[in-house]
């Protein structure tokens, strides 16, 4: 097991290395680059020309690419145009925020999507079912933003007025380590909702038509002859092979979870990776966008290891020796 | 919408009167104050006595960039912090014409090409050094220098010898280009280019006469260069250790040290600006403790200022109905200088006709964009300097409403009588077509362009729509030349100069085409006088030349609405210069902290 996952991770540094020859590449496709939204006639054409040369952007691509890469290799992954900070710090001061959202709200999604999707198999066609099935869609149904913008109302700004409206931390407050933990986690509760709720049908689904399949074989029914209490039977056997799909899911989840909550991000002014994305595809900030789809694509590279950890884990078939 | 801009002017009219009953402080600020304990803590102040202490809380609806720099920025949420955070020599006053911030007084020589200034002696930076003339000869040495960071650098080609240094170091950049010389040797040039202006033009240009008087010479008079002259300034002793093409990088340019009402603590990424006031301000020291300048959801602000989480939030026009009722609650109006425009590419045969642009000005019903749209905050555009501009002249321009009749006559003086099956003009078996290009964002131009649609339509012209988003915008515009039409605004300075906006050889001049050798002399003679009085004539004239041959078709202008907490926030004295330009006099009210 060590072994494959040290070969996997091995394999991972090539198609890096491709995978950003191919963002390079595909991100100045698009029109214009990072100064072409300067339109300020204050702006002294002559001196954009000179930024542009400073950041090397009428070489030509294999040049700049090089140029990129000989950097990065070394851990520098460039200065941002618009924020002229290094990229790292501009990613680094985001992704703890975006982290702390983006594990909450999976966490609401698995606490609630997997209890409920075996409920509703088990209980398949009963109103219990139905109940769960038509909760479960209506979140589905309703965008993020609004829930977003329906739980400040009952929460925040209105109605109870118990937690924060916006933002990571209180402003201006100066706590550190247990304080600002938990300020901080006042503060998830409402996005990570939003998210969360908004997202659990999804899983749901998948765990109830998983388990479904699984309720049907026989080995289910030899284990109730066995005089197997239901409870074993559900969540040892029936779950554990149910598990498999959900497990998929999850692996190729860990993108989206960083910078899938742009929305989300924006209207509770959340400090993370998704809205500096947006911004930086609005801009052509190219070495800000360069290091964030290259994050998102070790993620997913990341992620389907991980997936295939999982089958081992909770599959004993499977083995990778 | 008459209504509501009613209620706004009686609390505008409100709080002048209340602002009359507050003292007066001399805005020179050399009465020192006493010990600030027993001033606030003691004394229960009536609700009109300023009190000091309080916690003012901001918004602006994108995060700053961070680049906390006057020099630096190049965006307008950076700004929103530069402006409480730094000082220029000049500033404005409730007409909007220049004063002094940091000097005493400035003169102008009879030859209106040098500026003298006298300064302030009681004007420290925020880390407690003295402010000097040196730092005013730093911040635009720096600008001028050739490895300086920033863009600002062709405001100042008026100044002695600058418009040929930055000729040579044109040509230094082409011959790189066309691989004549190497990076290293352009980069030489530049830098003996810089050393022979600072030792012989550049004495005169910029010259310290002693640590608080600086005199300003010009190749020739250059009205604009004295509204250019106001950019905040930059402290010497905290840069001048570090190369100016290092100065992005200088902690100074993200934690800034300037002369504001404002210091700087700290700037938590997309999150909020913390700013303490400067004990040792100028204009005297501010009551409002601290500011968080907090970067909001627009849609959640409102809410936010309703529950008092927000003491100050911009407004769009359709959200003023949502605070209407508030007493506590006080909205500001007052004119954007700013306009939007239908921008068109005169190389094109469809656009080249004058009378041709003039039927798409009268097609399109402007005025139920500002009453739609913009709610009615908001004013036509009949040229470039919009309403509320202190040049701008109703009476030589007067609004001109939707006339369909006209249109089409114009249109058909122009050649286009012709109509196909679909009722579309059509001449020499072609129709009447074009795209209009839009940038997604701007929510309310996004809406202007299905209006512009149909009315263009109604007279027989095909609009076919494309929204793309703006940096792709720009590059077709004004990069690449391949657009026909499109929709974009643009903010006009104090100073009625227009810069490059309409000249032809700029990127923005060939964006359209149009060219007019009236419109360039009398740009010229507007530029080269100094007095208002010798000026606004020739600017008359030349809105009237903008509005007849339209370059662009002008759309409207949008009216800045500001929203301020009343029960909290004291001593407003709204004026031109927007809600909370006194900052440092407004106080908090101590029974609402």
């Amino acid at each position: 097991m060590a072994g494959f996952v040290v070969r996997r991770l091995v394999q991972l540094l090539p198609m890096l290395l491709g995978a950003s020859l191919l963002i390079f590449a595909v991100i100045r496709l698009a029109p214009g680059d990072p100064y072409s939204g300067l339109i300020d006639p204050r702006a002294d054409p002559a001196k954009v020309a000179e930024l542009r040369r400073r950041h090397c952007l009428d070489c030509s691509m294999p040049q700049q690419y090089w140029r990129w890469l000989t950097h990065a290799v070394r851990g520098d992954l460039g200065t941002s145009v618009r924020f002229r900070i290094p990229v790292a710090e501009l990613i680094g001061d985001r992704l703890g925020p975006s982290v702390a959202l983006g594990a909450a709200s999976q966490s609401i999604v698995l606490l609630a999507g997997i209890p409920f999707g075996v409920l509703a198999a088990v209980r398949r066609g009963t109103w219990v079912d139905a109940a769960v099935t038509t909760c479960s869609l209506a979140g589905l149904a309703i965008p993020a933003f609004f829930f977003g913008l329906l739980l400040l109302r009952w929460f925040s700004l209105g109605g109870l007025q118990i937690l924060p409206s916006a933002g990571f931390t209180t402003p201006g407050s100066e706590l550190s380590g247990t304080a600002l933990f938990l300020d901080a986690a006042r503060h998830l509760i409402l996005p990570a909702t939003a998210l969360g709720v908004t997202s659990v049908a999804g899983l749901m689904s998948h765990v109830r038509s998983a388990m479904l399949e699984v309720l049907r074989q026989d080995y289910l029914r030899t284990a109730r002859a066995k005089g197997l209490p239901e409870r074993v039977v559900l969540y040892r056997h029936a779950l554990r092979n149910a598990l498999m799909p959900v497990v998929t899911l999850l692996g190729l989840n860990l993108p989206a979870l960083l910078g899938g909550a742009i929305i989300t991000e924006s209207l509770f002014q959340w400090p993370g990776i998704g809205r500096l994305t947006y911004t930086a595809l609005l801009e052509r900030d190219y070495p800000v966008l360069v290091a964030l789809n290259l994050l998102f694509a070790a993620l997913t590279l990341l992620g389907s290891l991980l997936a295939d950890v999982g089958y081992a884990v909770v599959d004993p078939r499977v083995r990778y020796d | 919408m008459a209504g509501s801009k009613h209620v706004a002017l009686m609390v505008l009219i409100t709080l002048l009167l209340a602002g009359c009953g507050a003292p007066v402080r001399p805005s020179a600020g050399g009465v020192p104050r006493g010990d600030s304990t027993t001033a606030a803590g003691v004394h229960s102040s009536p609700a009109d006595e300023p009190v000091d202490g309080g916690t003012l809380y901001l918004s602006m609806f994108s995060a700053p960039r961070g680049v906390f720099n006057p020099i630096l920025m190049e965006d307008g949420y950076d700004a929103n912090i530069v402006g409480l955070v730094f000082a220029g020599l000049l500033t404005r006053d409730e007409r909007l014409e220049l004063v002094c911030d940091l000097c005493e007084s400035f003169t102008v020589s009879p030859d209106h090409r040098r500026f003298t200034f006298r300064l302030r002696r009681d004007v420290t930076w925020h880390d407690g050094r003295p402010f000097t003339a040196h730092d005013v000869a730093y911040t635009f040495r720096t600008i001028l220098h050739p490895d300086y960071p920033g863009v600002l650098t062709g405001e100042y080609a008026a100044l002695r010898g600058v418009e040929a240094m930055l000729a040579e170091r044109a040509k230094a950049d082409q011959e790189q280009a066309a691989r004549r010389i190497t990076a290293g040797e352009a980069a030489a040039r530049k830098q003996a280019g810089w050393q022979a202006w600072l030792e012989n033009e550049g004495r005169e240009a910029i010259q310290v006469v002693d640590d608080h008087t600086v005199v300003f010479t010009a190749d020739r008079p250059h009205a604009p260069l004295l509204q250019n002259l106001s950019v905040p300034l930059i402290p010497a002793h905290v840069f001048d250790s570090t190369p100016p093409g290092d100065m992005a990088e200088h902690p100074a340019t993200r934690a800034p040290v300037g002369t504001g009402p404002y210091r700087f603590v700290r700037y938590v990424p997309d999150q909020y600006v913390e700013l303490v006031r400067h004990e040792a301000y100028h204009r005297g020291r501010p009551h409002i403790e601290r500011i968080i300048y907090r970067i909001a959801n627009q849609d959640v602000a409102i809410g936010q200022l309703k529950a008092g989480e927000l003491d100050y939030v911009p407004l769009k026009p359709a959200d003023v109905v949502l605070v209407e009722g508030d007493p506590n609650i006080g909205v500001f109006v007052r004119p954007d200088l700013g306009y939007q425009y239908l921008g068109l590419n005169h190389r094109n045969p469809l656009f080249a006709d004058r009378r041709v642009r003039q039927a798409i000005l009268l097609a399109i019903d402007r005025q139920a964009m500002v009453d739609h749209l913009l709610k009615g905050y908001g004013h036509l555009a009949e040229s470039h300097l919009p309403h509320g501009h202190p040049y701008h002249d109703p009476e030589a321009l007067p609004a001109r409403g939707r006339d369909a009749a006209a249109a089409a006559r114009l249109l058909a003086e122009a050649g286009w009588t012709e109509r196909d099956a679909e009722g579309y003009l059509v001449r020499n078996g072609r129709r009447f077509r074009f795209t209009l290009l839009y940038p997604s964002g701007n929510a309310v131009r996004v809406a202007s362009a299905p209006l512009i649609q149909a009315d263009l339509k109604a007279v027989g012209i095909q609009v076919d729509l494309q929204m793309v988003e703006f940096s792709t915008l720009a590059a077709t515009v004004f990069e690449g030349g391949g657009a026909d039409a499109w929709l974009m605004g643009w903010s006009v300075g104090l100073d009625p100069d227009p810069g490059p906006v309409f000249d032809p050889d700029s990127r923005w001049g060939q964006a359209t085409g149009w060219q007019s050798a009236r419109s360039r002399m009398l740009l010229r003679i507007g530029a080269s006088r100094l007095e208002p009085e010798e000026r606004r004539p020739v600017y008359r004239e030349w809105s009237r030349l903008l509005a007849k041959e339209l370059p662009v078709i002008f759309l409207y202008s949008q009216d800045q609405i500001e929203a301020v907490r009343l029960d909290r926030v004291r001593g407003l004295r709204p004026d031109a210069r927007g809600a909370l330009w006194n900052i440092w006099d407004l106080w908090i009210s101590p029974e609402r902290r």
